[in-house]
């Protein structure tokens, strides 16, 4: 492999263009089909930009709810990339048995939200509908399901299983070269690089919540994988902790009239930081909208990684950084 | 058996939402295999092609190319509001879809996205076989977005819905003594913001998966409402139950006799008749009375 390039456009609709002829109300739904993947990521960090942008003040129960459709969307991203790095690697029983255990959290999503994809549970200072107690003793059900998940891929992830030997010192990418390309995500901490936005600059209810930052050494395709598997152990924790520890206040704000100004928000994405960028005229629908997204920034490191690798890796390495074209090409 | 017929799927410019659903259908929980239906890559091999996305310039072209290399018979199903009528980018500058305008469809299945359920149904009534599902598989959670049910009765007619509509599925149509609200179900994200607006509670999206339709314009929603005569001119305006409900909140607010007739004064002359000038003039007579003898309501 000597050099690699992009070709972007496939997948382009218009999308900022659009969200700067609608009002902030309708921009959120615009901005859940950014991408299908993560679309509570991209609703959250919307709906985040507009209420620090305008001064709102995010109810308690709202953050904690956001947390939980967050980690629950990092949990089915990760494992539909895990199955589709088993896929990658060769191991196709891994594909099937992770898929049919990833469809445990898209019934959790659909009890939860009432949609498996397109959850539309944020809107601009709260979250549209209430975890009820029944809602609460459905996931609790379903947790050691979810266990069994995190164990499930760990086990097919250990050394010497189906699937380390094929991708272990593949796709290197230094620790040095992480930095100075600015990989972002589950990319930066394969390589040793502790970088996780709930950390450095937490929202929602992450201040409040204590989780750890899984980092691995091997800076290799490997590295990556057991990152996002170490991360699904982490979510499921979390949505525990935060379901515990559930407040009981209102779930919506109540909402200023817009006035001008600009803000950048940041959300920890499933694949890495996700940025917005909103400039208010004082109308109800903003002047500029700017999106970066984290397979954009994952874009040059991943360059690095290709260049000089053996032919046959190739698909291994792009699946690595976990491409979001939907979203890069918006 | 039969032999193996074999699904293509192409993304046209969609948001991934539809092809996760695909790759969800794919997995063993769904027994896609048990139907003798493969995925393939090749177009060369595929009987059926499923679509997703409104279609962008760049991907036109492919999705053609893609068409006529099929093996004939071709089945093209349609998936998701974006393949139907692209959904919340219409409008988009780069979006020059539907599916339909280039390539003729078989199935079309509604949802943003559609259920991994729905997808199999219009697959298995495109082939024209008989599904065998388990009985759970057709089971849907509470408050699950799925059809839309408008409840002509409770509706005032006030349009909050339709400002609010993020994919503009909802229209308001003033006939001569009536108006009518239609809903596009091939044109509905799903996200429930009318039911969120709806001050009255007309529209809910209840636990019901859209049907199969052969044609997408099939998918709509009517729903009439009378509406009432200028008390001054004759002509018809607003409906009844909008005046009935504005007159109902405020009472609500507690706001007095005086209030409330002129109110009920206001509210049955229409538009064009507020404006005329007697109208006008009367009006401010009777606020600067109601202003000498102290304002009170």
């Amino acid at each position: 492999m000597k050099d690699a390039t992009i070709t972007a456009g496939y997948v382009h609709r218009s999308i900022e263009n659009l969200m700067m002829q609608r009002t902030y109300h309708k921009n959120v739904f615009l901005a859940e089909r950014v991408c299908g993947i993560c679309s509570v990521v991209h609703t959250s960090v919307f709906c985040d930009t507009v209420e620090k942008l305008f001064g709102v003040k995010l109810p308690e129960r709202a953050a904690y709810l956001r947390v939980i459709n967050l980690e629950l969307e990092r949990l089915h991203s990760h494992t539909l990339w895990l199955s589709l790095m088993a896929h990658a690697a060769g191991y196709h029983e891994g594909l099937l048995s992770t898929l049919k255990g990833r469809e445990v959290v898209m019934e959790l999503q659909e009890i939860v939200s009432g949609n498996r994809v397109n959850c539309a549970t944020n809107v601009i200072g709260g979250a549209k509908k209430d975890l009820t107690e029944k809602k609460i003793r459905a996931i609790k059900e379903r947790m050691p399901e979810l266990k069994n998940l995190c164990e499930h891929v760990s086990g097919w992830l250990r050394d010497g299983g189906p699937v380390a030997p094929h991708i272990e010192g593949v796709g290197i990418l230094e620790t040095k070269k992480a930095i100075s390309f600015g990989a972002v995500g589950p990319v930066a901490r394969g390589s040793g690089v502790k970088q996780d936005v709930r950390l450095v600059d937490p929202y929602a209810a992450y201040k409040e919540l204590d989780f750890q930052i899984c980092v691995e050494d091997g800076c290799d395709v490997l590295a990556r994988t057991r990152v996002r598997a170490r991360e699904i152990v982490e979510s499921v924790r979390l949505i525990e902790r935060a379901l515990e520890d559930l407040p009981d206040t209102p779930i919506r704000a109540e909402l200023p009239p817009p006035f001008p100004g600009e803000w950048v928000g940041r959300i920890e994405a499933p694949r890495g930081e996700l940025v917005y960028y909103i400039r208010s005229d004082g109308s109800m629908i903003p002047e500029r909208v700017k999106i970066r997204t984290p397979t954009f920034a994952n874009m040059p490191p991943l360059r690095q990684m290709l260049v000089g690798e053996k032919e046959e890796n190739v698909q291994k390495v792009i699946e690595s950084i976990d491409p979001c074209i939907s979203c890069t090409d918006r | 058996m039969t032999k193996t017929t074999k699904v293509m799927r192409v993304d046209c410019s969609s948001c991934n939402g539809c092809d996760i659903e695909v790759l969800a259908t794919l997995a063993t929980r769904y027994n896609l295999s048990h139907l003798n239906i493969e995925i393939t890559y090749q177009p060369e091999e595929a009987n059926i092609l499923v679509v997703t996305g409104g279609v962008n310039h760049k991907t036109a072209k492919e999705l053609k190319k893609i068409y006529e290399k099929m093996k004939e018979p071709k089945v093209v199903v349609a998936m998701g509001t974006c393949a139907l009528t692209k959904c919340v980018f219409q409008k988009g500058y780069s979006m020059i879809g539907p599916v339909d305008r280039f390539i003729p469809v078989t199935a079309y299945v509604f949802g943003c996205p559609p259920r991994p359920q729905n997808l199999l149904k219009a697959i298995i009534s495109a082939l024209g076989c008989e599904p065998l599902p388990a009985d759970d598989f057709w089971k849907i959670p509470e408050e699950f977005r799925g059809m839309i049910k408008h409840d002509e009765e409770k509706c005032i007619g006030c349009g909050s819905c339709v400002e609010m509509c993020p994919s503009f599925a909802i229209r308001l149509e003033e006939d001569a003594n009536r108006k009518d609200i239609v809903f596009n179900l091939a044109k509905c994200s799903y996200c429930g913001q009318c039911e969120e607006v709806c001050p009255v509670d007309a529209i809910n999206l209840v636990e019901e998966p859209t049907p199969i339709y052969k044609d997408r314009n099939l998918g709509l929603l009517h729903g009439c409402m009378a509406r009432e005569m200028c008390k001054v001119c004759g002509r018809f305006w607003h409906t009844e139950a909008q005046h009935r409900f504005i007159i109902k909140m405020l009472k609500e607010k507690g706001l007095g006799q005086e209030v409330l007739k002129k109110a009920e004064v206001t509210l049955s002359t229409c538009t064009l008749c507020k404006h005329n000038s007697n109208y006008i003039t009367q009006t401010k007579k009777e606020m600067v009375q109601w202003a000498l003898k102290g304002g009170e309501s």
